[in-house]
């Protein structure tokens, strides 16, 4: 088995471009673009905190269901995509979704979102909201 | 010409070490942030174009199609606090994922949303 031992990956054509072959051998992608830039799961009850993360510096406890995230390195700019779920009672029954706040514009060096109850259309904080970011890093 | 390495693992001197599989396996296929409009593309990852499928709805499709159907995904749409919203993403062939925004009563709902797909690439 080959091995690098190294702490810094750089193109060497160009220093934010790495490529990667995919697993099926037939395309090549950007090392650096499929990176997620950063990830966080956040318990929202009690004193709100990170139960793990990268790339995250901080909370803030925005009220019930509303948490903000501010991040260590901010993006470029504010296009980046976000994925999330949330956990939150027992059983199979119990809809939550995670949305952005959308009462400011986006900012890259922070995200708002909340947690709502679908079927009461009401917020409430979750033990686990999950979210994953992806763009470019300043 | 560039350089190339082949390597199986790589190690960071204080951070620990990785095999290269998991870049691989583990780096997004595919990410996409769309307007509400549900046709302007504001960045994005191996997306090709995008189409307004009808209201809350879009479909992304693929520069790079992955190499099963269907493919893991995950997303969030963008909606006023208290408005509800939910989206649904379905990767309707390797080479292409649709969007649905819905709002709390599950009607349509134009919302600028974002999506991220991982799998194996073709």
């Amino acid at each position: 088995m080959s091995e690098i031992k190294v702490d810094t990956l750089t193109g060497k054509t160009s220093a934010g471009d790495i490529t990667v072959t995919s697993e099926g051998g037939a395309a090549t992608m950007q090392l650096q673009q499929g990176l997620a830039k950063a990830w966080a799961t956040v318990d929202q009850t009690g004193t709100m905190a990170f139960l793990d993360s990268f790339n995250c510096a901080s909370l803030s406890d925005d009220g019930t269901g509303q948490t903000t995230i501010s991040f260590s390195s901010a993006f470029a700019n504010i296009n980046y995509s976000v994925g999330s779920t949330c956990e939150q009672g027992s059983g199979a029954n119990d809809s939550r979704v995670l949305g952005r706040q959308n009462t400011t514009p986006r900012v890259t060096n922070s995200f708002p979102f909340f947690v709502l109850n679908v079927e009461l259309t009401a917020l409430l904080d979750v033990d686990v909201a999950n979210t994953i970011f992806h763009g470019d890093l300043a | 010409m560039a350089g190339k390495i082949i390597a199986d693992q790589i190690e960071h001197s204080t951070a620990g070490s990785l095999d290269t599989s998991y870049v691989v396996n583990g780096s997004a296929k595919m990410w996409s942030n769309v307007q509400s409009d549900q046709s302007t593309q504001n960045d994005s990852l191996n997306v090709s174009s995008v189409s307004d499928e009808g209201t809350g709805a879009s479909r992304r499709n693929l520069t790079s199609a992955f190499a099963n159907n269907p493919f893991s995904h995950a997303g969030l749409s963008v909606v006023q606090t208290n408005s509800g919203g939910f989206s649904r993403f379905t990767s309707v062939s390797a080479s292409a994922v649709e969007t649905s925004v819905r709002n709390s009563a599950n009607s349509a709902h134009d919302k600028e949303n974002s999506c991220i797909a991982l799998g194996d690439l073709a």
